[in-house]
């Protein structure tokens, strides 16, 4: 055993800086950029038919870009001058497959990605990233409950097992989610964060509820990927050919009718990515233990 | 229920478990140290994933929903379904070498990925936390360099029915700088194979790092006793249980589809089968490092058949391919032409036009367009059904495709080796010691979400 302590520090420490600098690896992404000026398309069609084009639109299998939206219900003036293009990605349902891209030779160019985490957890892009956190932003006093540890509880409730394979990642050396005082706990009862991920299958849904029953207040819910905010690439499948629209509603945490006073009444953070990168889910970790979302 | 003696208790595990893990329900009947008897229930996570294939639109769509329905093993089951597909048109002899030996090597790559976490894992579970954080240490390093070349760190989005998504490889640097399209294509085509030589390199070093981490592993008593004789399986029963993947191999039972059924170009190869006949963790441990070894020697194989074995010619035709498949994700288009083409009942002649005309609407040239055509000409729906298997890193993956109605296919199947594997598993845990249960379990590497589909 002696031999492995000796192999360990001369391994030396792999972490990174993460929390005090942006020292992220070559290939991360966090969000997605939406530059409407560079869209060709989506200006000359505008100034020229009076339509967006929607080429982007159809392709998107998540319904996660709504031109057509934001267009009917603002001045198409505004358009062509780019004042009001933002939402038109919404990261909430965008599972980051690329065929926007793919399609439309002009959506290529407008989007691009932004390897910047904020400090909650949205970016100053051009996309739809208004992530409605139920908690308040601490305006000016921040709630310190949770600044010397957090104690995280997972649930999977259907997710693909990419999501828990990044969760678990957060505990290799190069995250290393210890050195930063937060811990995944085996009770509930322990717990100050429940980190959900999956797209809260009914039979999972019963459970949830017990856990959330044992979880002390103080706490907060964390949806981490794309299927308990929005369902994914699942939503919209439960009430098709041979399911039963009751039984299997695949549309995510957030959009379940069940969930209706939960969600008036607990704190929860959304961590969109499919599956999401472990950088995402240890910022929004660290939002919550320095306090950054008010109760 | 259990038939308990005086003595005997029972308790249950899950469906939320300690730590990070998938929902399943496991019910014991023990008498302090013995397992007598385990129940395993899964289906707490069933997405309905076959429904919503086919509430799909195209077939691009039901190929990622196969990737997520288990995203660890996202390239084996999205494999699976395009050999099937590609089987039901009638494309499999076809394709070009080039998009066989890029499949094969994200095929291998992700096996290595998935045996070297597992390595982990089992580490972990004999409480030697240095190698299992080393092994992590380098599972993440290899996912990084997926997502700096993929563009997704469990390689999703890179196999289409009919080839490769080359945009998706060469897409990533394209995005981040933000520049002109033509360029980042059209003035080094021979870059995309550049990326799978630091993918090789990179690999390598870390392969030179985890030898030695598995050499000192090996080293350790500590670790090799407590896997040697836990979990043992016999071969006669385990093959009878319809064993898979590692859990066969361990037992002696060659089952690997890249050597009894070759598809791409396994068959050229000559792979030997990694066997070990103990059945014990231990054997499963080997046939992991083994595997481990046996893919980097085809990761090396097919960057070397992919660089220097091709002329300019192929690199050109693979990069043509891969552009008009993937480039302006011209198969949604397809699928749409092969509809309109079905519903209007017209000859080939009209569906050229078709697909002209979705060209001209995106404001590229024709020129590229050949390859395309001539390989879904076949793809005229017929009552036949379409057969892909893959083998994945823990077991064959096998789809089945048909009803094909000019968009998406309407009967469509995929299996998993974990079922078969879970039945393994509840049948040689009983009488086991309850200490050993969590080596065991992690030796077989369940996915829960591949079950409960």
């Amino acid at each position: 055993m002696a031999i492995w302590t000796y192999n360990g520090l001369k391994f030396g420490i792999k972490s990174v800086n993460f929390p005090k600098e942006n020292d992220f690896y070559e290939g991360f992404f966090s969000y997605l950029k939406f530059d409407a000026d560079k869209c060709l398309n989506y200006k000359e069609t505008l100034t020229a038919n009076g339509l967006p084009c929607l080429k982007c639109q159809e392709a998107c299998p998540t319904g996660a870009i709504d031109i057509l939206n934001s267009y009917d219900s603002k001045n198409s003036a505004n358009y062509a001058n780019g004042a009001e293009a933002k939402h038109i990605i919404d990261i909430k349902k965008c599972i980051y497959c690329g065929l926007c891209v793919s399609e439309c030779s002009n959506i290529a160019e407008a989007v691009s990605f932004s390897n910047f985490i904020g400090k909650d957890n949205t970016n100053e892009a051009n996309v739809k990233n208004d992530i409605k956190n139920n908690v308040k932003k601490s305006g000016k006093k921040k709630f310190g409950f949770f600044k010397k540890s957090l104690f995280v509880k997972h649930i999977d409730s259907g997710s693909c097992g990419a999501c828990e394979s990044e969760i678990a990642a957060l505990n290799n050396p190069y995250y290393n989610m210890h050195r930063l005082g937060i811990f995944i706990t085996p009770s509930p009862r322990f717990a100050d964060v429940i980190l959900l991920s999956g797209v809260f299958t009914d039979k999972m849904s019963e459970i949830f509820y017990n856990v959330l029953d044992n979880t002390p207040n103080p706490r907060f819910i964390i949806l981490a990927g794309v299927c308990p905010i929005s369902g994914g690439i699942w939503s919209g499948s439960g009430g098709l050919a041979g399911g039963s629209e009751s039984l299997l509603n695949n549309c995510g945490f957030l959009n379940n009718k069940k969930n209706g006073d939960i969600l008036k009444t607990e704190n929860i953070i959304l961590v969109p990515g499919c599956p999401p990168n472990p950088f995402m889910i240890l910022n929004a970790l660290l939002s919550v233990k320095s306090g950054d979302f008010a109760i | 229920m259990f038939k308990k003696f005086l003595g005997d208790y029972e308790f249950i595990w899950g469906p939320v478990k300690k730590g990070v893990c998938e929902s399943s329900y496991y019910h014991f009947l023990t008498s302090s140290e013995e397992l007598h008897e385990l129940d395993i229930t899964l289906g707490y996570k069933t997405r309905n994933a076959m429904n919503a294939a086919k509430g799909k639109r195209n077939l691009y769509e039901q190929i990622l929903i196969m990737e997520r329905i288990a995203g660890t093993h996202a390239f084996a089951a999205s494999l699976s379904y395009c050999l099937a597909a590609e089987d039901y048109f009638g494309l499999t002899g076809k394709l070009p070498d080039c998009v066989k030996l890029i499949r094969m090597f994200f095929a291998e790559l992700e096996r290595l990925r998935n045996h070297i976490e597992n390595l982990s894992e089992i580490s972990g579970s004999t409480y030697l936390e240095v190698p299992s954080s080393l092994y992590a240490y380098y599972a993440e390093k290899i996912k990084q360099i997926s997502s700096e070349i993929v563009f997704s760190r469990y390689l999703m989005g890179i196999n289409t029915v009919g080839g490769v998504r080359l945009y998706n490889l060469s897409g990533r640097e394209f995005i981040m700088n933000n520049s002109n399209k033509n360029n980042a294509f059209t003035d080094d085509k021979a870059a995309d194979f550049k990326r799978f030589e630091y993918i090789a390199t990179e690999v390598g070093s870390y392969i030179k790092d985890i030898e030695k981490i598995i050499k000192q592993n090996s080293e350790t008593k500590s670790h090799i006793d407590r896997l040697k004789t836990t979990g043992k399986i016999n071969a006669e029963i385990a093959e009878k249980l319809h064993a898979e993947g590692v859990v066969a191999k361990s037992a002696g039972i060659n089952r690997d589809l890249r050597l009894k059924h070759p598809y791409l170009l396994y068959k050229v190869l000559a792979l030997k089968p990694v066997l070990y006949n103990d059945g014990d963790a231990l054997s499963r441990y080997l046939v992991r490092i083994g595997e481990i070894r046996q893919s980097f020697d085809i990761i090396k194989i097919c960057f070397e058949k992919l660089t220097k074995n091709m002329s300019k010619q192929h690199i050109d035709d693979i990069h043509e391919q891969g552009k008009n498949i993937g480039d302006t994700g011209k198969l949604q288009h397809d699928m749409r032409s092969i509809y309109n083409y079905g519903s209007s009942g017209s000859g080939n002649n009209s569906r050229s036009d078709n697909f002209s005309g979705s060209n001209n609407d995106d404001g590229n040239s024709d020129e590229h367009t050949g390859v395309e055509r001539n390989l879904f000409l076949s793809g005229v729906p017929h009552n036949k059904y379409g057969f892909g298997s893959v083998e994945s890193s823990e077991g064959p993956i096998f789809c089945i495709t048909g009803g094909f109605d000019g968009k998406i296919f309407k009967k469509i199947n995929i299996k998993y080796p974990f079922e078969n594997n879970f039945r393994v598993f509840k049948h040689f845990t009983k009488n086991t010691m309850m200490m050993d249960f969590n080596i065991n379990e992690t030796s077989y590497n369940f996915s829960v979400a591949a079950c409960d589909k």
